[in-house]
């Protein structure tokens, strides 16, 4: 289904042609195109000797755990003179006057190593490949998208140098539909061809590629087994899309859908499961939200050490409104890392008259760790 | 014992003598850079390369010398430039039968077994058997007294790091899934393979 606007409850229902079109597996064996791009220390069984000293321990990288929280600090815009940058890092301060206490960034499980939150930024292209309407994946030819993905993540890159981009295929593989189905659950599954052809194109540029999820009146419990065999690839990462999440058999489109903590611990545990078991890095899981009521629970949602959650606010209009809505639904209600969605065609409905700029969105609190285009 | 120290000249001679034994021919250099100038020399022009995946080849710098013009017919390139993946498969498999296939080893014990893990098993055919040359380029920190000791630095020293390795770039971590003792070559075979020990911490 295409997307909404922040505030109006108006949702176009984008229907989906089943096509019976074969795209050639092509990028199934991933090129992990990024470099070590995050913080890591030397340490574990072997720091009780010096890195020069022959040793019979492996001296394995692990998180380096003081450089991820500068990193979170950075991105929460915290001053090193404020307290609470003292306090973060140390968990005292020297201050004089009471601390206060900021929500972010937050404090939470550290993940395992390899993981690509917070020293990378993802820069996402959104969509699905049969629809003009649903996002930018489908709107034009392969290698024109592409090019304009390279393009946005060079601008991202030299808005933010410090922080390495990694460009993504965030293509929604189960979409919410207007009509029932067979089933009754008004959602429709895309064959795996198409996710094999997002994993190529994801192979194009390095990037990683992002499925995601709109349920309909069916559940993750019903949707995520049938990715398990994605999923339990190193580049593949998961979405999930409150707003089409559908109770009380109300069809998606009419209301706006709602996930609660229950289903968000539901996925990442889900993921978890399948990094311990395939010896993953860490997975990404994002959950896109505009609305207070479309995650219920969030002080509940638990991050992993093998899971990064990602709160994705993911409404269109002008600037001022997607900005008053980051702030009241994914700024006031911290989970892990954050995510804001630009819209290549809302985002330029009046009043508005230009997309926010990567310069604009970074000056956010805190300054997102994924950007979606649709 | 430790895993990461280079082994004596004693050892270094033991281990050569022991893989002679065995119908492997072995010898020593000194540095990365004499290395890469031994596997030139070894490999005639017009010949036809394969490569595993090996920390210890770029570290020599043979990756990117074969990224380059060579004297050779690079099969490893050709199956890594095909994106299509019905002809990729048929590109490994006739890379599988290359003239000389480059790697390394994981460990090795001064009585001269070798010791080689792999999850994939992708460069275990022409290893084992399908190409009538095989070079395996060594650091001479991979030695070790027996052949107990040689697969606890597989298990407990090369598995941890070249999990963490994977892991830094986005991969899978790896999985212990093959092991294969290399007790020695049958000279019925008809197949020359080589070690050169370099006396550097290199791979791990």
């Amino acid at each position: 289904m295409a997307k909404k606007s922040t505030s109006v409850r108006l949702i176009v229902i984008t229907g989906l042609v089943a096509c019976a079109a074969v795209v050639l597996c092509a990028g199934l064996v991933y090129a992990g195109g990024y470099s070590i791009l995050f913080a890591v220390r030397y340490g574990g069984a072997g720091d009780a000797e010096a890195s020069s000293t022959p040793t019979n321990v492996a001296v394995v990288p692990t998180l380096d755990t003081h450089a991820y929280d500068v990193k979170l600090l950075q991105l929460a815009h915290v001053a090193t003179s404020s307290p609470w940058y003292e306090y973060f890092l140390t968990g005292t301060t020297t201050a004089t006057t009471t601390l206060k206490k900021s929500l972010w960034p937050v404090k939470t499980t550290y993940p395992n190593y390899g993981a690509l939150l917070p020293n990378n930024r993802i820069v996402a292209y959104y969509g699905n490949f049969y629809s003009k309407g649903m996002g930018v994946l489908g709107e034009y030819p392969e290698d024109v998208m592409l090019q304009k993905l390279k393009d946005t993540v060079a601008q991202w890159q030299a808005a933010d140098p410090s922080t390495p981009v990694i460009p993504a295929i965030d293509y929604i593989d189960v979409t919410a539909q207007g009509s029932a189905g067979k089933d009754g659950k008004y959602r429709l599954r895309m064959p795996d061809s198409q996710i094999d052809k997002a994993l190529d194109l994801a192979s194009k540029v390095n990037g990683i590629v992002i499925l995601d999820i709109q349920v309909g009146l069916s559940n993750l419990q019903s949707e995520l087994p049938l990715i398990e065999k994605y999923l339990a690839m190193p580049n593949v990462h998961l979405a999930i899309d409150p707003e089409f999440a559908m109770h009380n058999d109300t069809p998606p489109g009419r209301v706006i859908g709602t996930m609660s903590s229950a289903d968000v611990n539901y996925a990442a545990n889900f993921l978890a499961d399948l990094v311990k078991r395939n010896n993953l890095p860490p997975k990404i899981l994002i959950v896109h939200r505009f609305t207070e009521e479309m995650v219920t629970g969030y002080q509940n949602i638990k991050p992993l050490s093998e899971v990064q959650i990602v709160m994705d606010m993911d409404g269109w209009g002008f600037a001022a409104k997607k900005i008053n809505t980051y702030n009241s639904v994914v700024y006031s209600e911290p989970v892990q890392f954050t995510g804001f969605k630009l819209f290549y065609k809302n985002d330029l409905k009046p009043p508005s008259t230009a997309m926010m700029t990567p310069e604009q969105v970074l000056k956010l609190t805190p300054a997102p760790s994924f950007i979606q285009y649709q | 014992m430790t895993y990461d120290t280079l082994a004596s000249d004693d050892a270094i001679v033991a281990t050569i003598s022991a893989l002679k034994e065995r119908g492997i021919e072995a010898e020593v250099v000194n540095t990365r850079g004499d290395a890469l100038a031994k596997v030139k020399e070894l490999i005639p022009a017009g010949a036809s390369v394969n490569n595993g995946s090996s920390t210890t080849l770029q570290e020599i710098g043979l990756v990117d010398y074969l990224k380059g013009e060579t004297p050779w017919v690079n099969l490893h390139a050709k199956v890594l430039a095909e994106s299509d993946p019905a002809k990729q498969k048929q590109l490994r498999q006739e890379a599988y039968f290359a003239d000389y296939y480059l790697g390394s080893v994981h460990a090795l014990a001064q009585t001269g077994e070798m010791v080689i893990a792999s999850n994939t098993s992708s460069q275990l055919p022409p290893l084992l058997t399908t190409s009538q040359n095989v070079i395996l380029v060594v650091s001479t920190q991979k030695i070790m007294p027996t052949l107990n000791e040689a697969l606890a630095r597989l298990r407990e020293y090369v598995v941890p790091l070249e999990d963490a390795r994977m892991k830094s770039t986005g991969a899978s971590g790896t999985i212990l899934s093959k092991i294969v003792i290399f007790e020695k070559e049958p000279a019925f075979m008809g197949r020359k393979v080589c070690v050169i020990f370099i006396k550097e911490k290199l791979g791990f």
